[in-house]
C-alpha cells in the first residue's frame, strides 16, 4: 500500500476552506447555548414551576442522546412535524427546503444549551449564598449582587468545564457529515472517495483537530488564569 | 432610635418569635441574652427583613414598617439604616480587602470611588486591618475577616450596628480581638444590638441586656440588674446555670 503525500498536499486546501465552518458550528451554539443555558440555570435555581420541570426534561433528553441520533431525528423528523403541523400531514415541506447549515447549528445550540445550563447551574450553586444575604444587608439589589458577586465567583468555576464542552464540541461538530454540511471532516471525506484515499484524508483531517485542539486549550488555560487573577481566588 | 412593636414570626407551625417589644435609643448598647433557639437571632433579622416578620412594625429613625404590608422600598430603606455582622463574616470572596469596604458605598451610597476609598482606608485603620487591604478574605484568619465585616458595616453609617453572634465561630484568642475591634466602635458612639453568648462581654460593654426566652423578651434592665438581682424565675435559672452555685459576680 503506498501512501499518498501528494494527495495529503493536495487535500489540505479543501480541508481549510471548511475551518470556517468547524468554527461557526463550534463557537455559535456554544455562545448562544451559554446565554440559554444561563436562563435555564436561573429558572432551575429559582424553581419556577412547571418551567422547571420541562427544563429537567429537556436537559435529560438532550445529554442522553448521541450527537448523531439527534441530527438524524431533526434532519428527518422536522419536515414531518412541520407537515403534521401545519399542512395536516400532506408532505408539503420536505428535507430539501431546509438549509443544512442551519438545521446543523439550531441542532447544536439546543444540544450545547443542554449541558451549558447544567454547568452554570453548578457553578451557581457553588457560591456560597450568604454573601447575598451580606449584600442585601448592605442595601445592594438581587441583581446588583447577581452582576458584581456571585456571576464573577461562578464564572471561575465554570470556566474549566466550560471549555471542556467547547473542545469536545469541536470535534463533536464531526458528525455533521451525515446531514451533508461541509466541514473540515466532510471535506476531507469529500476529497477521500473522489480519489479513493481514505487513510491520507483522515489522517490529514485528524491533524487538524489535533491542531486546532491544542491551540485552543493553550488560549482557554490562559484565560482561565487571567480570570483568576482579575476576580480574586475563591474558595 | 430603633423600635420594635409587637413583632410575630413562625417558620412552619413553630412559633419563633411572639409579640416582641424592643425600643433601643441612639447612643444605647443592647445585648440579647439567652438559650439556643429562643429566636435571638431571628429578631435581629427580622429588624433588617432578611427575615420577613409575619406581624408588628419595626421603626428606625424616620421609617416605620408594617409586616402587613411593606414595600421594597421600606424593606431597602431599613437594610440602609441598619449595618449586619454576621457570625460567618460573609464577606464577597471575589474581592479584596479594600474592594469589600468600598463596593456597597459605591454601588450604593453612591459615593466616588476617591471618596469611597478614603472611607474604606479610614474605617480599615480603625480596626486594624489597613495592612491586609489587598489581600483576599481566602487569605484571613475569621478573626480578620470579622474585622473587615464590621468596617464594611459601619461605612454605611448605619443607625444601627446589627451583630449576630460576632465571634461564636472564633477561637478564644481570635474572639478578644474581635471584641476589642467592637469595643472601639462603642467608644464611637454607635448604635449597637449584639445577640451574643460571651456573657462576661455582654456585662462588660453594654447598657442593657435583654433576656429571651421562647420568643418572648422574658426581662431586660442594666447588666447588674439582670446578672445579680435577675426578678423573673427564668431568669434567675438562666443566670444560675451560667454562674453556678458560689460563683460570685463583682459588678
Amino acid at each position: 500500500m503506498n501512501f499518498s503525500w501528494e494527495f495529503v498536499l493536495d487535500t489540505i486546501k479543501y480541508v481549510a476552506m471548511a475551518i470556517p465552518m468547524t468554527m461557526l458550528l463550534t463557537f455559535i451554539p456554544v455562545t448562544v447555548g451559554l446565554m440559554l443555558g444561563f436562563l435555564l440555570a436561573v429558572t432551575r435555581i429559582r424553581k419556577i414551576p412547571v418551567l422547571t420541570q420541562i427544563i429537567t426534561v429537556y436537559n435529560s433528553f438532550f445529554r442522553s442522546i448521541p450527537l448523531v441520533v439527534l441530527f438524524f431525528l431533526v434532519y428527518y423528523g422536522l419536515p414531518k412535524a412541520i407537515n403534521y403541523m401545519f399542512h395536516d400531514g400532506m408532505r408539503v415541506v420536505s428535507i430539501k427546503h431546509l438549509n443544512n447549515n442551519a438545521v446543523a447549528i439550531v441542532t447544536l445550540i439546543l444540544y450545547a444549551a443542554a449541558f451549558l445550563g447544567e454547568i452554570v447551574r453548578g457553578a451557581l450553586s457553588s457560591v456560597d449564598m450568604k454573601q447575598k444575604e451580606a449584600a442585601t444587608a448592605l442595601g445592594m439589589t438581587g441583581w446588583q449582587t447577581y452582576i458584581r458577586i456571585i456571576i464573577p465567583q461562578a464564572i471561575i468555576v465554570a470556566l474549566p468545564n466550560y471549555f471542556n464542552f467547547v473542545l469536545a464540541l469541536l470535534k463533536g461538530t464531526s458528525v455533521v457529515f451525515t446531514i451533508s454540511v461541509v466541514d473540515m471532516m466532510s471535506a476531507a471525506k469529500l476529497r477521500a472517495e473522489y480519489g479513493y484515499r481514505y487513510v491520507e484524508a483522515y489522517v490529514l483531517v485528524g491533524f487538524f483537530y489535533i491542531v486546532f485542539s491544542i491551540l485552543f486549550s493553550r488560549i482557554f488555560l490562559a484565560i482561565e488564569r487571567n480570570a483568576k487573577r482579575h476576580m480574586g481566588q475563591t474558595i | 432610635m430603633i423600635k420594635v412593636e409587637g413583632l410575630s414570626k413562625s417558620f412552619n407551625d413553630n412559633k419563633v418569635l411572639e409579640n416582641v417589644d424592643l425600643t433601643i435609643e441612639n447612643g444605647e448598647i443592647v445585648s440579647i441574652i439567652g438559650p439556643s433557639g429562643t429566636g435571638k437571632t431571628t429578631l435581629l433579622r427580622c429588624i433588617n427583613y432578611l427575615e420577613r416578620p409575619d406581624k408588628g412594625k419595626v421603626t428606625i429613625d424616620d421609617l416605620t414598617v408594617d409586616a402587613d404590608n411593606p414595600s421594597k422600598k421600606d424593606i431597602h430603606g431599613l437594610c440602609l439604616r441598619s449595618g449586619m455582622v454576621f457570625q460567618s463574616y460573609n464577606l464577597f470572596h471575589n474581592k479584596t480587602v479594600l474592594e469589600n469596604v468600598m463596593e456597597a458605598q459605591v454601588i450604593v451610597k453612591k459615593r466616588s470611588r476617591k471618596e469611597a476609598r478614603e472611607r474604606a482606608l479610614e474605617e480599615l485603620k480603625k480596626v486594624g486591618m489597613l495592612d491586609w487591604k489587598d489581600h483576599y478574605p481566602s487569605q484571613l484568619s475569621g478573626g480578620q475577616q470579622q474585622r473587615v465585616a464590621i468596617a464594611r458595616a459601619i461605612s454605611m453609617d448605619p443607625s444601627i450596628l446589627l451583630l449576630d453572634e460576632p465571634t461564636s465561630a472564633l477561637d478564644p484568642e481570635l474572639t478578644k480581638e474581635v471584641q476589642q475591634t467592637i469595643r472601639n466602635i462603642a467608644k464611637d458612639g454607635m448604635t449597637m444590638l449584639i445577640v451574643t453568648h460571651e456573657i462576661e462581654f455582654a456585662r462588660e460593654l453594654c447598657n442593657r441586656i435583654v433576656f429571651m426566652d421562647e420568643g418572648h423578651i422574658v426581662e431586660q434592665g442594666t447588666p447588674k440588674e439582670i446578672f445579680s438581682n435577675p426578678k423573673e424565675e427564668r431568669t434567675k435559672k438562666f443566670i444560675q446555670f451560667l454562674f453556678p452555685q458560689d460563683y460570685q459576680i463583682y459588678i
